[in-house]
């Protein structure tokens, strides 16, 4: 009886045991909880930006769909670099009717603040809009509004939408910014040229 | 029995404690596989959506694809049909198909659905097959062309130059140092030469009177006719005794009409050049190197055509020489002919690149004395001749057309009206660059109007009086000037064109002729007119002092004796055969094609069985005529059905032709878009062949009458030849 008494006793740690065994686990837990911050923020990093680039090239094909649908003669303003413009209103073609073309009411891509608008039946009464992104930079990536070119692409001061026309042929930009934690903020730039596909002279 | 009871207190721990470890383990792995299995979807949907981007990127370039291919076929004549929602056209890594309708208004509206992974797309594209430009059509008159007097039609390139130029002729002068010197001088000459003129006039009338005279008595004889059966030896002595008798003065009267002109070229030569000689060569440009006698052309001319006729229709049977060289009436011209003329009928010329042609016969010259020259080709209508007479010359091919032409009808623009414009002031009036109308312009004696390109003039009518001049500035651009009825330039009223480059000015008549009346479009005015006329329902008349150089088309051709047209070549380098492109736009993607990541199994296709795009064209049940050059280098004909023409022998198309006529009739109405279900943009009416026929396989060719399509090619052939 005594005998088993003391056994049980004995079973268990000692509080050295009990202690090392505490701090080594305090270790492994803090070195476990850090690497799996930071792989959960590289994680959330890339996530974020790989789903930002996502946005913007969604955002520019529409618009690079739009402008490609566009009657080229429609497009206004029509600037050339070293200008360019955040709003750009066109026609697009609808169908034939009687032999005729039949071209939409005047449309416009803005960016209106944050926003990339677009904006079908402009100065009418049924005049409708459409967010396409909410996420646009103020200027574009490495522009400053100084009265010069900062990021060397041959346009001063544009803004976080910008299209350039030469022509048949509208280059469109255009940076996406979101923000990133601790005053951060990630950029997307992205970048295409699109020529116009009609042009109403030629039926005429 | 220690050990044992130690085991026995083991087994009997506590049973709150029991499995927790395992418990703890469990949940520790069901956690890490929670937050593996959300990493790998997140990580897995931004993959999906990334290539679904790309897949959408890579539908949108298949579609691009095949419009490019149809546009191609377009380009040469073909459908542009290119396989079909069924059996699509495999291309890199993905597929398209591309549906071909015509519209009503002569456009061809073609869709092309291209296909990648799970990425569709579809874009259609309205084009308008370019037409032939009529220019090339040179000087060209829908009806029958019957031409009596004396004719010059040449060619020359007015991107190599002036028509001066290329003819051989002398440069422009410098201008003038002195005008007034010079223009004493030139009055004197020209009073000189008018004197010379008259009096040399007067001897010609003279010895043609005398002709006719000595013919008169003669006709009692003649009109009894040759009759070589009957008994009447008497009269066919007399006969032969006239037409001898006939022979020797007209003989005698071109040995006259011979020594007067020697006269005339001699003192023109001699004793009038140093008049000349003292004015300087701007101002002598203006001086007619060699005056032509009104007489001698009118009456004088006039008085030999009525013999000449004469013996044509009685005499024809006993084969009577008419005239030196002159040929019997209705025998073809045997072409190249080597009898020019020279210098003095028409001045230098070019010598080639000219093009006359009609949709009907066309008659040069079959009184067999009538100087007309050709230099180029003369083109009857389908299924008629030339006739021509002997001093007819034509340099080139005489062939008829393959096929009629169909001409136009004029788009005259829009532009705001105004009331009609008559001027009449000393003040030069100038229309500016721009779009007017006019309900009529006249132009008053003495008045001149400026019409300053580039513009677009609309008139109701267009007159000149006499002594009435329009000035076309095309130095700044192209001046198009529509008139929708009647142009009157009288003789005596002036056109001038500033520009020598014919494209760059254009008339175009729209008014149509009433049945049995006048032309109405009448060219008289003195004029160097570098441009285009072109009139496809109303006939032209044009005068001798109106020259043309560019090109004129018109529906029908009244051309005065002297006439001189001269084809600008340049037409031909400067029109382009692509198809215009009206309308490109994006659209909805077939219902049937929506959605799943494998359009092999959306579509119940087999991969290996696809076609790629150059074999997947659609041979349709049209007409098409073709002219091309085959693998070996020759130049071959083809007409008949597309079905029946390999198209992989053809290594350039050189002129091709489609005709749809019936196409829509022949179509079963249940086949048509049938395998567009659903899709409310796939559905092409009107289609020539139905999104899934594949090509021509389910038509049914027993049914078709195929001589009611030939027209309007009177006759079907399939013909191969290896000239070139």
């Amino acid at each position: 009886m005594s005998v088993a008494r003391r056994i049980g006793s004995r079973a268990g740690f000692t509080i050295l045991e009990l202690l090392l065994a505490l701090g080594l686990l305090a270790i492994v837990a803090q070195k476990t909880f850090v690497m799996l911050t930071a792989a959960s923020k590289a994680t959330a990093t890339d996530t974020s930006a790989l789903v930002l680039e996502e946005k913007a090239r969604r955002v520019l094909q529409q618009v690079a769909m739009t402008i490609m649908s566009a009657d080229r003669d429609s497009l206004v303003p029509g600037v050339e670099a070293p200008l360019d413009t955040d709003a750009l209103r066109f026609k697009v073609h609808l169908g034939v009717e009687n032999g005729e073309v039949v071209w939409s009411e005047p449309e416009e891509i803005v960016q209106k603040g944050q926003k990339v608008v677009w904006r079908s039946y402009v100065a009418t009464e049924k005049e409708r809009h459409i967010t396409w992104t909410n996420l646009v930079a103020p200027f574009l990536e490495g522009e400053i509004p100084n009265g010069m070119d900062d990021n060397g692409n041959g346009v001063i001061d544009e803004k976080g939408l910008s299209f350039e026309v030469d022509r048949s042929a509208v280059t469109i930009r255009l940076t996406l910014a979101q923000a990133a934690g601790e005053g951060d903020e990630r950029l997307q730039t992205v970048e295409t040229v699109v020529t116009c596909r009609n042009l109403q002279e030629a039926k005429e | 029995m220690r050990e044992t009871h130690l085991h026995g207190r083991a087994h009997r721990a506590h049973p709150g404690r029991r499995g927790s470890a395992l418990a703890m383990s469990l949940v520790a792995a069901s956690s890490v596989a929670i937050l593996s299995a959300g990493f790998l979807q997140l990580s897995s949907a931004v993959t999906r959506r990334q290539a679904g981007a790309i897949e959408n990127r890579q539908a949108f370039y298949m579609a691009e694809a095949g419009l490019g291919e149809a546009f191609n076929a377009v380009h040469i004549g073909r459908s542009g049909q290119i396989g079909s929602m069924s059996e699509p056209a495999a291309f890199g890594g993905g597929f398209f198909w591309v549906d071909s309708a015509p519209t009503p208004e002569g456009d061809i509206r073609l869709e092309c659905t291209g296909m990648a992974g799970s990425g569709r797309a579809t874009l259609e594209l309205l084009v308008t097959p370019v037409q032939e430009d009529v220019a090339l059509l040179g000087v060209f008159s829908e009806e029958a062309l019957d031409v009596d007097g004396e004719l010059l039609i040449d060619g020359f390139d007015s991107q190599h130059g002036e028509y001066v130029e290329q003819a051989g002729g002398e440069p422009e002068p410098a201008a003038c140092d002195d005008p007034d010197e010079c223009l004493k001088a030139l009055e004197k000459y020209e009073l000189e030469v008018a004197k010379l003129n008259a009096d040399i006039d007067e001897k010609l009338a003279k010895v043609a009177a005398d002709l006719a005279a000595s013919l008169a008595p003669l006709d009692g004889y003649l009109s009894g006719g040759y009759d070589d059966d009957d008994d009447d030896d008497d009269d066919d002595d007399d006969y032969r005794k006239a037409l001898e008798y006939q022979r020797l003065y007209r003989a005698k009267y071109a040995e006259d009409v011979a020594k007067l002109e020697a006269e005339r070229e001699k003192k023109l030569g001699e004793e009038l050049k140093s008049l000349r000689d003292k004015s300087c060569d701007a101002c002598d440009a203006g001086v007619a190197t060699a005056p032509v006698a009104p007489a001698l052309n009118g009456f004088g001319r006039q008085l030999v055509d009525i013999d000449v006729d004469v013996l044509r229709d009685d005499f024809l049977d006993v084969q009577v020489p008419l005239a030196d060289g002159a040929e019997p009436v209705g025998v073809q011209l045997d072409v190249p002919q080597d009898a020019p003329s020279d210098e003095e009928t028409f001045g230098t010329h070019t010598g080639s690149g000219g093009l006359l042609g009609s949709n009907g016969p066309i008659t040069l010259g079959t009184d067999g004395v009538t100087q007309i020259e050709i230099h180029g080709d003369v083109e009857p209508g389908s299924g008629t001749d030339l006739t021509a007479g002997g001093s007819v010359y034509v340099a080139g091919d005489t062939d008829a057309r393959d096929e009629p032409v169909e001409l136009p009808p004029i788009q005259v623009p829009n532009v705001a009206g105004m009331p009609a414009l008559k001027h009449d002031g000393p003040v030069p009036m100038v229309l500016p660059a721009g779009d007017v109308g006019f309900e009529s312009i006249e132009v008053a004696e003495n008045a001149v109007l400026v019409v300053r390109g580039p513009a677009r003039v609309v008139a109701g009518s267009f007159t000149l009086l006499a002594g009435a001049e329009v000035e076309f500035d095309t130095t700044d651009g192209q001046v198009d000037l529509f008139v929708t009825g009647a142009v009157n330039m009288v003789p005596g009223s002036y056109v001038e064109t500033t520009q020598p480059d014919p494209s760059q000015l254009t008339l175009q008549v729209s008014g149509v002729d009433a049945d049995g009346a006048d032309p109405s479009v009448v060219l008289e005015a003195e004029s160097q007119f570098y441009g285009t006329i072109y009139s496809p329902d109303a006939g032209v008349s044009v005068g001798a002092s109106f020259e043309v150089y560019g090109a004129l088309i018109a529906h029908s051709l009244d051309l005065a004796p002297g006439v001189r047209l001269h084809f600008d070549n340049a037409y031909s380098a400067k029109g382009s055969t692509l198809p215009d492109i009206v309308a490109w736009s994006v659209s909805e993607v077939p219902a049937a094609v929506r959605g799943g990541n494998d359009p092999m199994q959306r579509i119940g296709a087999d991969r290996g069985d696809l076609r790629l795009p150059a074999d997947a064209h659609v041979l349709d049940e049209v007409l098409i005529n073709v002219e091309y050059v085959d693998d070996t280098g020759a130049v071959c004909d083809f007409v008949g059905p597309e079905s029946e023409f390999d198209w992989d022998g053809v290594r350039s198309v050189i002129e091709s032709r489609r005709v749809l006529i019936g196409s829509r009739a022949l179509r079963n109405e249940g086949d048509r878009g049938s395998a567009a279900a659903g899709g409310a943009t796939s559905s092409m009416p009107g289609s020539p062949s139905s999104p899934d026929s594949g090509g021509d396989q389910n038509w049914d060719w027993s049914d078709v009458d195929w001589e009611a399509l030939w027209d309007p090619w009177s006759d079907y052939k399939y013909s191969q030849n290896d000239g070139a």
